[in-house]
């Protein structure tokens, strides 16, 4: 046993760190980190993990990815898995902003050919194409019949539209749209805040980034994804917007009745959950489905404004898609044989060679997992491993994690100099509110590279490539 | 010491707000503007009324959901109260708001009000309470 960062742990790898039962807990916790990096594990996020692994019918481990962070409830960069009779699902594993994710796109443009003053002209044509900030409501203006189709549909509402292609829904998680989501489940409270947000990219770490490869680790990996050195890719980083928040407030309220309901004892209220097979626990996942339909419909119509914007550097105007996938979401997914409810929650699935769900294309080298890095750092593209399937139910970080509040960040930071020192490194960046750059600054999160090496060495996704950005359009 | 008042709260992913006042509705109607705050560096006016009613298993579970309806006022409604009364009777709460509509971009994006760390008592004849808002 080891006492790191105020709490006993027990080393069980050279990237693992087990948090023994005790009390309450139903099973054991399991953070991935390296001996640096579970010194600077939050006590917080390690009792998060503690307080998981004392929900009824959890299976196996409950998980802290690399970049854990404290949360609410569950941390951030947590993984649970709970069997379908006896567990339960709760609406605080998954978050506020349900099916918050990642979309890649490549293009086939060489980065170094572009010069500094067309990726201005992009990003600012991006930037006033998707309406961003705060709240920020878009040019599409929805009906409330119109809202509960896409809630139906997700990805796939848009490309009826013409704002995509049957390859985009071939190459998002779900192909874009989870089944059994039904509309009748979600508040009109919700319906409402969806009816103006489809197609922004709202504020806080949201981004969409112009990026260049740099690196490729795995060539025979980035030639199934279609990505080579010195490429222009694109990443986009939102979810569903007001829509998802409030479907996640009107179900904790829920849920805070059917813990009473069902007996359920909790040792953080945020924890609120009921059982899966409930009327409670049915709603909430089919409202969930609803929420991330919307946030895959939000990122394919994000999509059709930056291939209009990149017309003009694209002549064959061919932007496609690598993959999207979602951090924070709820599955009903097949591990070890048996069917379990898995949360992730700020946590990435990251499927290995020949898993099902993963397009054909990505069958021999796992599913691609796009790990976003911090304004100005490099974003990684892994893949998903055979390991990933056995240690962490399929399962890898989502991205760096923050470690310092935006209190601190905004208080040492001033975002004109960030922008500012950015810019001398050749990063051009747009942005509503200058403060936005202080408080998402590279120095306000871990250090994404050590992320993607912790990952990479616990065998739960293996890098591909890296990419450095050129260009970040921020809320 | 002011009788009445909030402070910010640091969390490393989000923000707090630290809540004191005489009274558990003027707790309430405190927590209200610390929100506004928050959200906004803009004076709404009074001028349009607006009214809640809810009903909670507590009170600490009514601070949340108050704050929760008003932050809908806001973020989806974009409005802002400048007056806030709240009258409290058991579990059930009732509040008149007062102010305008807001135009001005938001410095913050509060996805809502939490149960984290969520409390609401009373000290030597003191209230206080603390809330977290995931940001």
């Amino acid at each position: 046993m080891e006492l790191r960062g105020g709490r006993m742990f027990k080393k069980r790898g050279d990237y693992s760190y087990i948090i023994p039962r005790e009390g309450k807990m139903r099973t054991e916790g399991l953070i991935f980190a390296d001996d640096r990096m579970i010194s600077e594990v939050e006590e917080g996020a390690a009792s998060q993990v503690a307080n998981v692994a004392t929900l009824p019918g959890i299976v196996g481990r409950a998980l802290g990815m690399p970049d854990i962070h404290y949360g609410y409830g569950f941390p951030i960069g947590g993984v649970a898995a709970f069997d379908m009779r006896e567990g339960i699902i709760s609406p605080g594993g998954i978050g506020y902003d349900i099916n918050c994710g990642v979309r890649l796109l490549r293009t086939e443009v060489i980065a170094d050919d572009v010069d500094k003053e067309s990726i201005k002209k992009i990003c600012v044509r991006i930037y006033n194409a998707v309406p961003s900030g705060v709240g920020s409501s878009g040019t599409l203006k929805l009906s409330r019949n119109e809202v509960r189709k896409v809630l139906r549909k997700g990805a796939r509402w848009a490309v009826e539209k013409g704002m995509g292609t049957g390859r985009d829904l071939e190459y998002a998680e779900e192909n874009g749209g989870m089944e059994g989501g039904s509309p009748g489940d979600v508040s009109d409270r919700a319906v409402e805040r969806g009816t103006a947000q489809l197609g922004t990219l709202g504020a806080g770490n949201h981004f969409i980034e112009i990026q260049k490869v740099t690196n490729i680790y795995d060539p025979e990996a980035s030639a199934v994804f279609g990505i080579k050195e010195g490429q222009m890719v694109v990443m986009i980083h939102t979810g569903s917007r007001g829509l998802g928040f409030q479907i996640c407030d009107d179900y904790l309220r829920v849920m805070r009745t059917a813990v009473s309901k069902y007996a359920i004892e909790l040792t953080d209220r945020q924890l609120a959950c009921a059982p899966f097979g409930s009327d409670e626990g049915r709603r909430y996942f089919s409202a969930m489905k609803c929420a991330a339909n919307y946030a895959w419909a939000n990122r394919q119509c994000i999509t059709y404004r930056i291939r209009e914007a990149l017309e003009y550097i694209t002549d064959s105007g061919e932007v496609e898609l690598i993959y999207d996938l979602c951090h924070n979401v709820g599955k009903v997914e097949e591990h070890h044989g048996r069917k379990l409810v898995v949360h992730r929650k700020g946590a990435t699935r990251a499927f290995g060679p020949g898993a099902s769900g993963v397009p054909e294309k990505y069958r021999s080298t796992g599913q691609p997992v796009i790990i976003p890095g911090t304004m100005g750092t490099s974003s990684y593209l892994m893949r998903g491993t055979e390991s990933s399937m056995t240690e962490a139910f399929g399962s890898t970080c989502h991205g760096a994690g923050r470690q310092w509040s935006r209190k601190r960040a905004a208080g040492r930071l001033n975002g004109e100099e960030v922008r500012q020192g950015l810019g001398g490194r050749g990063i051009y960046v747009i942005s509503k509110r200058s403060r936005t750059l202080a408080e998402e600054s590279p120095q306000a999160y871990k250090d994404v590279s050590r992320v993607v090496d912790i990952c990479r060495g616990a065998g739960l996704s293996a890098p591909v490539a890296k990419m450095v950005p050129l260009g970040v359009i921020k809320g | 010491m002011k009788r009445k008042g909030y402070r910010f709260l640091e969390h490393t992913a989000d923000t707090g707000l630290k809540i004191y006042a005489p009274s558990r509705e003027e707790v309430f109607e405190t927590a209200a503007k610390g929100l506004l705050t928050l959200l906004t560096e803009e004076t709404p006016q009074p001028g349009e009324k607006r009214s809640v009613s809810l009903t909670a298993e507590s009170a600490e579970y009514l601070l949340a959901d108050f704050l929760n309806e008003i932050l809908y006022l806001m973020a989806h409604e974009r409005w802002g109260p400048s007056r806030v009364s709240v009258d409290l009777q058991g579990s059930s709460l009732r509040a008149c708001l007062e102010g305008s509509p807001l135009k001005e971009d938001f410095r913050n994006e509060v996805k809502a009000a939490t149960w984290h760390r969520l409390s609401l008592k009373e000290t030597d004849g003191r209230w206080e309470a603390t809330i977290f808002f995931d940001l």
